[in-house]
């Protein structure tokens, strides 16, 4: 009881710096230490991880992998206004998910571009979409795809389906959720209408019920 | 396959709901029955397991930004305790920041949150310097955790854990994380340009998403 006691201190004192309603100054992005490295620094600790991956970042495995799978060019598209932009990264139609399987499997060389690409996958197709490309897939890369899918379907990397929302929702006895998302309403300024309305069959935009935020974005580059 | 275990890490909603703490599996590949060589961290989970609406987040230790936004989700799930999860990805981009996020995989479930947010909270303090992340600093945190300086040094020594941070940094790359907080749901990926400045309309709007059916 103690330890929850003091977890909750922690965890609260942390939400309550960083809280939505506390409205905290915009911070800054993160420094470099000017502190002298000592035994057991972070950063010195930290500058192998560095130098191996500077290494894999400028190999020719990399830009395979970004050829076959990348989706950063989907996110370097220009935001319509001032509003948020956001990316729909997912594969729907078997044929597009067919190559971009047959693509991920032959660029991946190694265990660690294995698991990063498990990820992707996981990330951008549903099991549903994955079954209805399996048909599909070049006669050349079907082993490699099958042996790919089967791993992903032992949940090694994260919980098959609910990346895509192939997962149903779960029921619960009544009441239990009454109070889930109180306050939630999507009313008042610095959003755009709500959007995520679409066609059947069709994916909006946007995630349902979701509205762009407008007022502009921050964040830590990548190294 | 999905388990009924809670991983619910919020001390307070897990203390108030009594459920059980138990360190998951990902904290222990061996016990799990993985293969060391095939040794895949199952990524750190907050909230429940079996939340349908998962948001994945590939977050830098050092990134104000990541801290304003776990600020924001550690509620969000707290509020919706049936509906939401968030699942933490690696993405380092700062100097010190691989070490950061493989002393954090050497804490088990509450007490990786735990210890990461002790991490994000003293770089918010700081306004996003990292100067006073020291190793001395760092072994109070461990010991806040119920771990030492030992548990810092056995991460470290920890390959399984730098290839996993690995792993995750060169997913997140391949989809297009180019900046963190890089916030993922449903397949959308929410903020390719970064955590947005209106916090919160964020907070409103991703409670409505998740509200919607």
């Amino acid at each position: 009881m103690i330890v929850f006691a003091t977890r909750l201190a922690v965890l609260g004192a942390f939400a309550f710096a960083t809280a939505a309603n506390a409205a905290p100054a915009a911070p800054t992005a993160a420094k470099p230490a000017t502190a002298k490295p000592v035994a057991g620094d972070p950063s010195i600790l930290s500058s192998d991880f560095w130098g191996d991956w500077n290494k894999t970042k400028t190999s020719e495995n990399f830009s395979a992998l970004t050829k076959a799978v990348g989706c950063a060019h989907k996110s370097n598209t220009p935001k319509a206004g001032g509003s948020q932009k956001i990316v729909d990264l997912a594969i729907n139609r078997p044929e597009d998910a067919a190559k971009f399987l047959g693509d991920a499997t032959a660029a991946s060389n190694d265990a660690v571009s294995a698991n990063a690409l498990a990820t992707v996958v996981n990330m951008v197709t549903s099991p549903k979409t994955r079954e209805e490309a399996a048909p599909l897939v070049a006669p050349e890369a079907k082993a490699r795809v099958e042996a790919m899918t089967a791993n992903l379907s032992t949940g090694i990397q994260g919980l098959p389906g609910i990346y895509l929302g192939d997962v149903p929702q779960p029921k619960y006895e009544a009441g239990t959720q009454a109070g889930e998302g109180s306050g939630g309403a999507n009313t008042g300024g610095g959003v755009e209408a709500s959007g995520g309305s679409a066609g059947a069959g069709e994916r909006a935009s946007v995630p349902a019920g979701y509205a762009p935020v407008v007022g502009g974005s921050m964040g830590c580059p990548v190294r | 396959m999905i388990g009924t275990r809670r991983t619910l890490l919020i001390g307070g909603a897990a203390s108030l709901a009594g459920a059980a703490l138990s360190p998951p599996a990902w904290a222990d590949p061996a016990a799990a029955g993985a293969k060391p060589a095939a040794a895949h961290f199952k990524p750190p989970l907050l909230g429940d397991d079996n939340a349908p609406k998962r948001l994945v987040v590939w977050g830098s230790c050092t990134c104000p930004f990541t801290a304003q936004l776990y600020g924001l989700l550690q509620k969000i799930v707290a509020d919706m305790p049936q509906t939401a999860s968030v699942e933490w990805r690696h993405f380092p981009t700062h100097a010190p920041d691989p070490a950061l996020h493989v002393a954090a995989l050497g804490f088990a479930g509450p007490h990786f949150w735990g210890f990461a947010f002790r991490v994000l909270g003293a770089i918010y303090a700081a306004n996003g310097t990292f100067d006073g992340l020291t190793a001395e600093k760092l072994a109070a945190f461990a010991k806040a955790e119920g771990g030492s300086e030992k548990t810092l040094k056995a991460a470290y020594a920890d390959a399984a854990k730098w290839t996993a941070v690995k792993e995750d940094l060169l997913a997140g790359r391949l989809l297009g994380v180019t900046r963190t907080p890089g916030l993922f749901f449903n397949g959308y990926f929410m903020t390719p340009d970064g955590m947005p400045l209106d916090i919160a309309a964020f907070d409103k709007s991703l409670r409505a998403m998740l509200k919607a059916g």
